[in-house]
């Protein structure tokens, strides 16, 4: 049997129409989003359709029940061993779902509090997210401690992968520091997104999730899953600590998955969600290990066929 | 620099960033619909080719396919000689 880490995607992976095609065409997609919709009193459906235009309190939920029916699904139709997973930011919480840390029906309800959050957050503040290639991280670092001061700061929110990190912070600071980078001939690229995630700002957002996953009793995750916030695995014990910092704090998938590929010495790379981004990240990593994805139902069957043809 | 050298490093380039095989990066294929790039891609593509080739790139929306890239860098590469 294969041994497989599963990647599950994060906010900003989503694209119009996701998923539609595996509504239309299998009865256990349509089952799952239909009651995930009931769950979230949302119409996931039609967030699915119109992706780009949707709120973060829409997408969140929205990407973690279609991540979590595409793993269900994929699990019954193949036999994999899954040894690993690393989710990115959002991707987290599929990710642990997926793992029975969480039952989907509390796993649900947590991220559609945890997106309500951090919509409300957002909104009462001017924050912004850009993309740095080919970091220089201990320049970079020094940096946005010059452009930072008490009120505003900006700081690195995603490490991603080596050639690429993520900055944010409040709008002023980030521009300031864009202008710095520019004169040393960095490029950046201003991200579309609702607010600078991983940074302080969303501090309220932080202590609103500490109460709710108060209530929460996790389980021990079934394979293992690195935290973004601490690069350590995720436990029944740790997770109620974790979850609250990690809309706080930067993200280090790079460092996630060299840890899940060190410890767990996978056979292959399996993303699930909308596009490829984490297989890229994931080769900027390790290009040697083969990377497949689920993301439309053609693909899916491409990658069953091509997974069947190797056993 | 001759257009296929600047094909062929373009191929080399994207094929790398989208982890697709470089076959599947032929001129007539538009960037965003067909090789299913995001913006973001499409940013590291034209850094790669930049410092790769020593060339300024500035971002120009009409830029949609293979052929569009390999035109640009051509027109830049000439400049820059």
């Amino acid at each position: 049997m294969k041994r497989a880490v599963i990647l599950f995607s994060g906010q900003g992976s989503q694209v119009d129409g996701m998923g539609i095609d595996f509504y239309q065409a299998d009865p256990r997609f349509k089952e799952m989003i239909d009651q995930a919709s009931e769950l979230t009193k949302l119409s996931l459906l039609e967030v699915f359709k119109n992706c780009q235009t949707a709120t973060t309190l829409e997408l969140q939920p929205a990407l973690t029940a279609f991540e979590v029916a595409l793993f269900q699904m994929l699990t019954q139709d193949f036999e994999l061993e899954i040894v690993g997973a690393v989710g990115l930011s959002l991707g987290e919480y599929p990710a642990l779902i997926a793992s029975g840390a969480l039952f989907v029906p509390e796993g649900l309800a947590l991220v559609t509090k945890r997106a309500k959050f951090m919509q409300a957050e957002a909104k009462t503040q001017q924050g912004a997210l850009v993309a740095v290639l080919k970091p220089d991280l201990t320049e970079l670092n020094k940096l946005c401690q010059q452009c930072s001061n008490e009120q505003e700061i900006v700081q690195i929110a995603n490490y991603n992968s080596p050639k690429q990190v993520v900055l944010g912070g409040h709008v002023a600071t980030v521009e300031r520091l864009t202008t710095k980078l520019a004169v040393q001939g960095k490029k950046v690229v201003k991200l579309n997104v609702a607010g600078a995630f991983h940074t302080p700002l969303f501090a309220t957002s932080k202590a609103q999730l500490a109460k709710e996953v108060t209530q929460i009793k996790f389980k021990d995750p079934a394979f293992t899953i690195f935290s973004n916030t601490t690069v350590e695995p995720f436990t029944a014990e740790n997770l109620a600590s974790i979850l609250p910092k990690q809309v706080i704090e930067p993200t280090h998938f790079a460092k996630c998955l060299t840890q899940t590929l060190e410890t767990k010495q996978p056979d292959l790379l399996l993303e699930i969600g909308p596009g490829n981004t984490l297989s890229k990240f994931a080769r900027q990593i390790e290009r040697s290990i083969p990377r497949y994805q689920v993301d439309t139902l053609e693909r899916y069957r491409k990658t069953l066929a091509e997974l069947r043809e190797q056993e | 620099m001759t257009k296929e050298e600047i094909l062929n490093k373009v191929q080399e380039i994207v094929s790398e960033q989208l982890d697709i095989e470089p076959q599947e990066v032929v001129l007539t294929a538009d960037i965003k619909e067909d090789l299913e790039a995001d913006s973001l891609d499409v940013f590291e593509i034209m850094n790669e080719l930049e410092d790769e080739l020593d060339i300024q790139l500035e971002a120009d929306e009409s830029i949609k396919t293979i052929q569009d890239v390999v035109n640009h860098v051509a027109t830049q590469v000439a400049a820059a000689d």
